[in-house]
């Protein structure tokens, strides 16, 4: 039972070890900017109960207004963070929404409701510490049923 | 230090380092609407010969009715592309030539075993132009 103990007091100590040493191995977050003239939100129309959806759910990674609470400075969360934030705004980053042309807002409309509707977005990992972001179903069918409301009257050039 | 803030101590960095592992090795996952069919007869586009010589090459092996990637089948299948609703065919037409455009297919994982299959530069030109612009002539309002 000393024995065991042992082991497993070392290995704590090295985890601890481990974890402060690798609090110096830098990782770059993606910037962070509030003046987004092409953002979704503000181009597109949005009820303000819907934005907020939006906003709580998806804009941590898909747009340039990340929020980055203390945790996101701790090693190894940082490095995963900062690959997802990355890899987020690469598939869709709302803050160039209006940017886009219009075949590729339909596919990031489209898409958007896809992941929301399967649930496989919001990422889990970040529903940990964003309980905000924890979509009800009822939620989730008032941000696809807009969604695909907004494609269709674009589709049809409303 | 007791025996019980021990065991919590360990089973909490067990714990933590186990979600951080999955959380390392998960991806997003793709899309899963399922399609409609329209009843126009005329063909909404034509895959011009050059066109479809790259995605028969690189693309077709996965994307088609059938393929045993259920996934791949699901995202996109040359197949039904034809057949879907026009406003469904750009958004998979746009959906081409974005993955493309950002060499995102065929997977890294496929080609180390097909290297053959391997979009070549000028492959990733045709295929995206084509892509986008069939896209944009399928728009209702679109200006020839």
């Amino acid at each position: 039972m000393a024995k065991k103990r042992r082991i497993l007091l070392k290995l704590l100590f090295w985890i601890l070890v481990l974890f402060v040493v690798i609090q110096f191995i830098p990782a770059k977050k993606p910037p962070v900017s509030e003046q987004n003239p092409n953002d979704f939100i503000r181009t597109a129309h949005f009820p303000d109960s819907v934005a907020v959806l939006f906003k709580n759910a998806c804009y941590d990674c898909h747009s340039n207004q990340t929020v980055y609470p203390w945790y996101t400075y701790v090693a190894p969360v940082s490095w995963l963070i900062v690959r997802d934030v990355k890899d987020g705004r690469k598939h869709v980053n709302f803050s160039e929404w209006n940017s886009f042309k219009i075949t590729k807002k339909l596919k990031v409309l489209d898409k958007a409701a896809d992941e929301i509707k399967s649930g496989d977005m919001p990422f889990w990992p970040f529903l940990i510490m964003h309980p905000k972001a924890r979509l009800t179903k009822k939620e989730r069918k008032i941000m696809v049923e807009w969604l695909d409301n907004k494609g269709e009257k674009m589709f049809s050039g409303e | 230090m007791k025996k019980n803030t021990r065991n919590r101590i360990a089973t909490f960095v067990v714990v933590l380092s186990g979600a951080l592992f999955l959380w390392a090795f998960t991806l997003p996952e793709g899309i899963t609407k399922t399609e409609k069919l329209t009843k126009d007869k005329k063909p909404a586009f034509v895959m011009p010969e050059n066109v479809n010589k790259v995605v028969m090459n690189s693309c077709y092996g996965c994307h088609n009715s059938k393929s045993k990637g259920e996934k791949s089948k699901k995202k996109l299948n040359f197949d039904k592309l034809p057949t879907l609703h026009h406003h469904k065919m750009v958004v998979k037409l746009q959906d081409i030539a974005d993955v493309v455009h950002d060499g995102d297919m065929p997977p890294k994982k496929f080609l180390v075993k097909h290297p053959e299959k391997a979009l070549t530069k000028s492959d990733k030109t045709l295929l995206q132009k084509w892509a986008s612009e069939t896209a944009e002539s399928l728009m209702p309002h679109h200006q020839q």
